[in-house]
């Protein structure tokens, strides 16, 4: 996913200029967004999620620096993470939980939408160990936490730590590795 | 309470992928403020979960409305929307703690400013102060959540544009955690001064409760009494 005058972007957000935090939200709102909303499944909240973060990262001086490397993915995951709280807390973590309770545990998976990054998730996926598979669709999908995961599937927490950190490093791995190869 | 050794370590995926509790994540975020190979460790596992989310998230262009609603909540915001109340190091710090509870407790909501007091502050400090002095407020104190936690109070607008949380004690590295229906929301790190912290946040709906972490542990919680957090246009 391209990054328009990353490098400017960076700057004029780092330096807590207005421009640059129009720019990112020019740059990168849909993709904020579209993070919120899936998370959250509600506009409004989802609206709420992205404006509080941005706002709240705009604040404070220390909350990005360079070597994080990737803005647009240091942002994303804020956004994941503030949209993650939201929907743990109170009556719509009962909600998730009832919806868990009814379903399979283990049912979480990856829906690949994007058609051009298709093959090669697809391929990095296929190599993961099923129980590394399981841990970080849960995670990621099913947007649970360490310790909820480790609840349901009856597994060490230290294990399920292990599983997702893997399941994630070696995904990362092997799309560089394919991206790499193109 | 957040463990972890020398190094982030298998926390950053776990971070990475909204998989902690919030509290557990403030401590990795403190490590990250002094640890650039953590940092960078984070921001690989950062840019695979952004990987994921470009390949399997359906995209959701956002409504026209809220580019120009976080502009306009920028533009509020200059020079700070946290504005920290830390008197100068020639002045007791007692004394602002003082005089900020004497306006709730002598003064029975807060109508008026001594003139005194602001000769003492900055001029930060006298618009915080005057915040608080131009409106009617509410207070509650604090229930520590271990042994030793320091005194104290929260003032709170009762119009629910802003609260105030004064620490009776010189205490580094403290946040404030606000909880509401929508989740936890950190407001920031208190400003530690001589003998008191302090933060002065404005925000358009006040929390249920808060909480004070010191190193990804609670030590001392507050509930506001329940005002209406109704938005006005929504």
């Amino acid at each position: 996913m391209g990054e328009p005058n990353d490098d400017e972007l960076v700057a004029d957000f780092i330096a807590r200029r207005n421009e640059g935090l129009e720019a990112v939200y020019e740059a990168y709102g849909t993709a904020l967004f579209s993070v919120a909303r899936h998370v959250l499944g509600d506009d409004d909240d989802a609206q709420d999620c992205v404006h509080d973060v941005l706002l709240r990262l705009w604040r404070r001086p220390d909350s990005y620096r360079r070597e994080r490397g990737s803005l647009r993915a240091y942002l994303m995951v804020c956004i994941r993470n503030e949209a993650v709280t939201r929907l743990r807390s109170a009556a719509r973590h009962r909600k998730i939980e009832t919806q868990l309770a009814a379903s399979e545990t283990t049912a979480y998976e990856f829906e690949i939408r994007d058609v051009v990054e298709s093959e090669r998730l697809k391929r990095a996926l296929a190599v993961l160990p099923p129980d590394q598979r399981s841990a970080l669709a849960l995670a990621y999908a099913g947007q649970l936490s360490h310790r909820e995961i480790s609840a349901r599937l009856g597994v060490p927490l230290g294990t399920i730590k292990s599983r997702i950190s893997l399941g994630l490093r070696r995904l990362q791995t092997m799309l560089s590795r394919q991206e790499a190869t193109i | 309470m957040m463990t972890f050794g020398d190094h982030v370590g298998e926390y950053a995926e776990l971070y990475a992928l909204g998989a902690l509790e919030p509290e557990e994540r403030l401590g990795i975020d403190r490590h990250l403020a002094g640890c650039a190979r953590c940092t960078r460790e984070v921001g690989r596992a950062e840019a695979a979960v952004a990987a994921l989310d470009d390949a399997t998230l359906p995209r959701v262009e956002p409504p026209a409305g809220l580019g120009r609603r976080i502009a306009a909540s920028a533009a509020a915001l200059a020079p700070a929307k946290v504005i920290a109340f830390r008197p100068r190091a020639n002045v007791p710090m007692r004394f602002a703690l003082a005089a900020s509870i004497a306006l709730v407790v002598g003064l029975g909501g807060g109508v008026a400013l001594d003139r005194s007091i602001g000769s003492h502050v900055s001029t930060r400090d006298e618009d915080a102060l005057r915040t608080v002095a131009a409106s009617h407020f509410l207070h509650a104190s604090f229930i520590p959540a271990v042994a030793g936690a320091p005194t104290a109070k929260v003032l709170y607008a009762r119009d629910r544009s802003w609260y105030y949380v004064i620490v009776d004690a010189d205490i580094a590295g403290c946040h404030v955690v606000a909880s509401s229906s929508a989740g936890d929301f950190d407001a920031g790190p208190l400003q530690a001064g001589l003998q008191t912290s302090t933060l002065f946040v404005r925000t358009s709906a006040l929390p249920r409760s808060l909480r004070l972490v010191k190193e990804g542990r609670a030590i001392a919680t507050v509930t506001l009494v329940a005002l209406s957090n109704e938005r006005p246009g929504r």
